[in-house]
């Protein structure tokens, strides 16, 4: 029997054939990926790289907390620091992290949780800085809260850590009383 | 003479089985024959995924080494303490390791071993990276293809077909992710989401990132032009969910090319007005959803006729 023959009874012609095999194949790899997606990302709080439920700025329109640093006059330090500051009234010269190769991402990522610090966190937020120069401090540690009021965007800074120099090395000061963990 | 006949067995589950497996096929173009184009796009591609790997894997065990502990843990570190794997040179031993997992796969010796450990590994840099809280987004799509890699190499029997999987399966996931984000907007706000307030408030936070990162900032003429206008940011922002709601689009050949430049002009609008440049997905996208194959043939197919013409001549 001829391969055109049995193509017209409708047996599938080998490159078909291979296609369908190949095709099962894949249908079967795939399958079992997406049932591990599923099953990592619903256990995992919806990341498990490389899967994720890409679920970034899904929050619209919530309020959102970024830290910033400001280079600041020593006697500032010394005496009591007022609860915000406008940011076009900032006590100092904005500090350029990314010079410093200080991540932004990761030094917000913790100033968001600064109520719950625990000892780790404040030894992940000095080692931050740890690699500054005396030269470059002291450093006032801003939490910086945007929200939408009356259909405009408002934002106020918050002091929240003072980094100075003591013999050579650095020291951070907490000006919030971390709370206690949990949610 | 019938041209077609459904197998009579074939019914219900193992029915859907098969429709499914011809569609996979079909979308993956399983069984058409190979180009050199194609050849060229596959290296390509192997030849961008291990790279970024690389330069992920340095990258993070660089900063690996200067945290002093896990603060917030992801992924397998939920399950494994990977404290020991703070502070020191474990991340840069590991760096080590997945750059010469892939140069074994780049070389074609233990491909099949290499690759999913280089996943693995890579997974355990990420985890151990992003361990201050900070979920970055910029190496999902590179470490989908990497898996895709890894299982092709198992599952897959000829080169072709690797190929042909790695390809198909980077753009199953790529098109699931952007749809899966535009869900994840609408599950969230709603249509609301396209809100151009909201806009403003993404623009705020993004001058506090630049000052902060740069110690000045200053609007450039689209931010100006949408903090003006509510209609453009409501408009900029319902466009970004409808080319994430198209993502689906990269699964058929005949649609890919239209999806592959709205997600473009998705992230170059996201790039423009929020400062947040997602450059790897770019590439990719460009790799991968351009009829690259097609265009290497034809131009191929020109110079060789052309060669062909001057020897004959």
């Amino acid at each position: 029997v001829s391969k055109a023959s049995t193509s017209a009874l409708g047996t599938p012609a080998p490159a078909a054939r291979s296609e369908a095999r190949l095709g099962q194949r894949a249908l079967s790899c795939l399958s079992v990926i997406v049932a591990c997606h599923v099953a990592l990302v619903a256990s995992h709080g919806g990341e498990f790289w490389p899967f994720s439920m890409f679920p970034m700025f899904s929050g619209a329109g919530r309020p959102w907390q970024r830290a910033l640093t400001v280079r600041v006059d020593e006697s500032l330090l010394r005496g009591e620091l007022p609860a915000s500051y406008a940011l076009d009234h900032l006590p100092g010269e904005p500090f350029p992290l990314l010079a410093h190769g200080i991540p932004q991402n990761d030094l917000s990522s913790l100033v968001q949780r600064a109520e719950r610090w625990d000892e780790a966190e404040q030894r992940a937020f000095a080692q931050l800085f740890g690699g500054l120069p005396c030269s470059a401090l002291p450093l006032l540690v801003l939490r910086v809260r945007g929200a939408l009021a009356d259909g405009a965007v408002e934002e106020l800074a918050t002091p929240l850590a003072r980094l100075s120099c003591e013999a050579g090395q650095l020291r951070a000061q907490l000006l919030l009383q971390p709370g206690p963990r949990g949610e | 003479v019938e041209s077609r006949r459904e197998p009579a067995a074939a019914t219900g589950w193992r029915a859907l089985r098969n429709r499914c497996s011809v569609a996979v096929g079909r979308l993956f173009q399983l069984g058409r024959e190979e180009t050199p184009g194609d050849v060229w796009l596959g290296r390509l591609l192997e030849w961008f995924l291990l790279s970024h790997a690389v330069y992920w894997a340095w990258a993070w065990g660089l900063f690996i080494a200067q945290i002093p502990a896990v603060v917030v843990a992801q992924g397998i570190a939920r399950e494994l303490d990977i404290g020991f794997f703070m502070g020191g040179r474990l991340g840069l031993l590991n760096a080590g390791l997945i750059t010469s997992c892939a140069l074994a796969a780049l070389s074609r010796r233990g491909a099949r071993l290499s690759l999913p450990l280089l996943v693995l590994l890579l997974h355990l840099q990420y985890v151990a990276r992003h361990s201050l809280g900070k979920v970055a987004h910029g190496s999902q799509y590179v470490g989908i293809g990497l898996l895709m890699l890894a299982v092709a190499a198992w599952c897959m029997p000829s080169p072709a077909a690797r190929r042909r999987f790695t390809l198909g399966g980077t753009l199953f996931f790529m098109g699931a992710g952007y749809v899966c984000a535009a869900l994840s907007k609408l599950v969230a706000r709603g249509p609301a989401w396209a809100d151009g307030r909201h806009l403003w408030l993404w623009i705020g936070e993004k001058s506090v990132d630049q000052l902060s990162n740069l110690g000045q900032f200053e609007l450039n003429a689209l931010q100006r032009l949408c903090l003006d206008h509510w209609w453009l940011a409501t408009g900029f922002l319902a466009g970004g969910l409808l080319a994430e709601l198209s993502g689906f689009l990269l699964w058929s050949p005949k649609t890919r090319a239209a999806a592959t430049v709205a997600l473009i002009g998705l992230h170059l609008g996201v790039y423009w007005t929020m400062d947040i440049l997602f450059d790897t997905y770019i590439y990719q996208l460009v790799l991968v959803g351009l009829p690259w194959p097609r265009w290497f043939d034809a131009a191929r197919g020109r110079w060789l006729n052309g060669r062909r013409a001057a020897v004959a001549t």
